[in-house]
């Protein structure tokens, strides 16, 4: 009698301690889970690529594969930054297949593209077509929101997507690349329309998150703006600019969505400053547009860090440095600046989609 | 009812903690080892790196960093080369670049939030606070660098605060100003809390890893080599990669020797395979590794989808384009991105510290 209350007891008091070993567990893990889950390094559910431009000046070059071994699908938004007017299209992706088209020229559906070779050098369209992708005319200047979905169109977790953007200015040749933002999928998708990005149990989200929550706190590791090239020398310049996206879209009803930012500016002395902007919907900000505290001339250093929150929400960022040379006949070069997303907004906003009919 | 809970207690555990040692390198997040896969300055021709690194933490921190010149030199002649053909009479079986492996340790204290930069030709005399001083690499390197949190004593912490940036630049007064630059992440190796030892052997990945594994596939979407540049219209593409193994010994000064797998997908889904060994670090265009199986003319599409598995020991990559723009300024331009990881490495890798003073 005696040995099986030990037996209880013993049960009992490792029982006690296996809940709280696990319940520190679910504490480390959310305090994991508190920092950025988006990546620019593995396949994703949802990709945005901020920064899309067809001007007399510019075009891209877009490129989206499925890195799984299975047939996968998506449904993409070119959302215009100006009019905040969208365009969808679907993908489907064979496995492991490799996607590319111009924006200004979309992709047409014609099996009988002759594939590349050393008598077609012309041969853009070649390889499975992923469907009718539309052209950009020129003035789209926005971003493209890619969601995959299952075949009948409705949104999954399938986690099988990257894509690279490469942003040519057509009159030099000069090319900035960067990787989409992905945010990933959860098993936790319950098919409508309603993205939901991080948080908790709600009405609108009755089953949680259904995928990773969008970042709120980004870092910028920069040159202050009007620094001198060091190889070019006097005259030169360097300008950073931002693309800013809300992540929170409503494509049911057309609306865009409000951002306050909140920069914190660390220069090389140890010297911090703090200013805020606003935006509605996509936007582009030089960095000296929002405070000439971002200037050489005022800041005082080279190289800063600044940290940028949204107030209200998670806020997608891409930075982009151009390199101008100075002299009569300046000549300039960009480069997509990679940022680093700090801290996930904890709250969770959606994403919504419009119907399909 | 106890039992039945400490047994959902302990599958929790072992779910929860499998999920947990997932973490990977990344180039998003700050991290207690940061590695830079490029670092290249070669003077005569005005090609130079500038480095950033930035402490995001809210503490003064110390940081010990290593160069790796891989910086060859020719067989047939006293003097550096980067490949065969920079040696007397390339194209002659005497013509070979035998790749280096020479070592130059530095060790600096950033204060809280503190962003520096400098040029890698040239080095940093002082940083602008006191934290000793950053030597430069002359006039013509090709190689990585590596950072590591340490404390005071020299030995390596579990501090997650360093973030980097590389800018590889071109530049070019006459006979016409050409610049051009590419732009990467450095790529951050995340200490685990809880697991470091304190000594000069970091165990990435694998069972007992001090810090996150390194990727075990790494995929990249790339062009074929020689694909007339579709955006442009004028002037070809011609992709490329940089490999820098995890695992690196600096007390002994012996680098890793790698045998890297490569699947690559065509857009019309077909699939071919080659493999490379490689030592300290493998720059060079896709079409180095395997001319055939990245020839546009046998590919036939313009893009691809490229999986790499290593053996022997992780590798950290960057991927990398030259458009041969023949349009303005008639220079070649770069453009570097990043690459998606795919799960980590279940053997771990280590790096090898020397003596730090």
């Amino acid at each position: 009698m005696s040995s099986r209350r030990f037996s209880e007891r013993r049960a009992r008091r490792v029982g006690y301690c296996l809940l709280t070993l696990s319940l520190v567990v679910i504490a480390i893990l959310l305090g994991g889970a508190a920092g950025a889950q988006v990546s620019e390094g593995k396949p994703a559910s949802i990709l945005m690529l901020p920064l899309l431009v067809v001007d007399a000046q510019h075009d891209a070059l877009i490129q989206v594969t499925n890195t799984s071994r299975n047939r996968r699908f998506a449904h993409c938004f070119y959302i215009d930054g100006t009019s905040w007017q969208q365009t969808s299209f679907d993908l489907t992706l064979n496995a492991q297949q490799p996607t590319h088209w111009v924006l200004s020229r979309g992709r047409q559906v014609d099996a009988s593209d002759p594939p590349c070779s050393p008598t077609n050098a012309d041969c853009d369209a070649a390889g499975v077509d992923p469907g009718l992708v539309p052209p950009m005319l020129p003035g789209f200047r926005g971003e493209l929101l890619c969601v995959e979905v299952e075949q009948s169109g409705f949104p999954i977790g399938g986690n099988a997507l990257v894509g690279v953007v490469s942003l040519t200015d057509v009159t030099t040749g000069d090319v900035a690349s960067y990787p989409a933002i992905g945010l990933s999928g959860f098993d936790t998708s319950n098919l409508d329309g309603t993205l939901c990005l991080g948080g908790g149990v709600s009405d609108t989200c009755p089953f949680g998150a259904e995928y990773s929550g969008c970042p709120q706190t980004w870092t910028l590791n920069h040159l202050a703006d009007g620094t001198p090239d060091a190889l070019a020398g006097s005259g030169s310049s360097v300008q950073t600019t931002l693309t800013v996206v809300p992540c929170a879209h409503d494509l049911l009803n057309s609306v865009p969505q409000p951002a306050v930012l909140q920069l914190f500016v660390f220069n090389q002395l140890e010297q911090r400053f703090t200013m805020s902007t606003s935006v509605n919907g996509w936007a582009e900000r030089h960095l000296a547009d929002i405070s000439n505290v971002f200037t050489r001339g005022v800041i005082g250093t080279d190289y800063l860090q600044t940290r940028v929150t949204d107030a209200n929400g998670g806020v997608m960022l891409l930075g982009r440095e151009i390199r101008s040379s100075g002299g009569a006949q300046p000549v300039s070069t960009s480069a997509a600046l990679p940022l680093h997303p700090e801290t996930t907004f904890a709250g969770g906003e959606v994403i919504v989609l419009p119907p399909q009919f | 009812m106890l039992r039945r809970l400490a047994l959902a207690s302990l599958i929790f555990l072992l779910t929860a903690t499998g999920a947990y040692a997932d973490a990977h390198v990344s180039p998003d997040e700050a991290a207690a080892i940061v590695n830079y896969p490029y670092v290249f300055v070669d003077v005569q021709t005005g090609r130079d790196t500038f480095l950033q690194l930035s402490n995001a933490s809210d503490t003064a921190v110390d940081v010990f960093c290593v160069y790796e010149d891989t910086t060859g030199t020719c067989a047939n002649a006293a003097q550096s080369c980067f490949e065969n053909a920079d040696c007397p009479n390339p194209g002659t079986p005497q013509s070979v670049c035998f790749p280096g492996f020479n070592l130059r340790d530095f060790r600096i204290g950033l204060t809280a939030g503190q962003p520096i930069g400098w040029l890698a030709s040239a080095g940093l005399t002082s940083l602008p606070l006191p934290g000793g001083s950053v030597p430069g690499v002359g006039g013509q390197f090709r190689g990585a660098l590596r950072c590591v949190v340490i404390d005071a004593a020299g030995v390596p912490t579990e501090a997650n605060v360093l973030e980097g940036v590389a800018t590889v630049e071109r530049f070019q007064a006459s006979p016409t100003t050409q610049i051009d630059v590419g732009k990467y992440n450095a790529i951050g190796i995340q200490a685990i809390a809880g697991t470091g030892n304190g000594d000069s052997f970091l165990v990435v990945g694998g069972g007992v890893g001090e810090y996150s594994g390194c990727p075990n596939v790494t995929t990249f979407n790339h062009f074929f080599d020689g694909v007339l540049d579709p955006v442009v219209g004028d002037g070809h593409i011609h992709p490329g990669l940089v490999l820098l193994p995890c695992t690196v010994d600096y007390a002994n000064q012996v680098p890793a020797q790698v045998l890297v797998q490569y699947l690559v997908f065509n857009e019309f889904e077909q699939r071919l395979g080659t493999s490379k060994l490689f030592g300290a670090q493998q720059v060079g265009l896709l079409s180095a590794i395997n001319q055939a199986i990245y020839d546009i003319n046998v590919q036939g599409t313009l893009t691809g989808q490229t999986r790499l598995l290593p053996l022997q020991s992780g590798v950290l990559a960057l991927a990398f384009e030259q458009n041969d723009a023949t349009a303005g300024q008639g220079g070649t331009f770069t453009a570097d991105f990043a690459v998606q990881q795919m799960g980590t490495r279940q053997q771990g890798d280590l790096i090898v510290l020397p003596p730090i003073q």
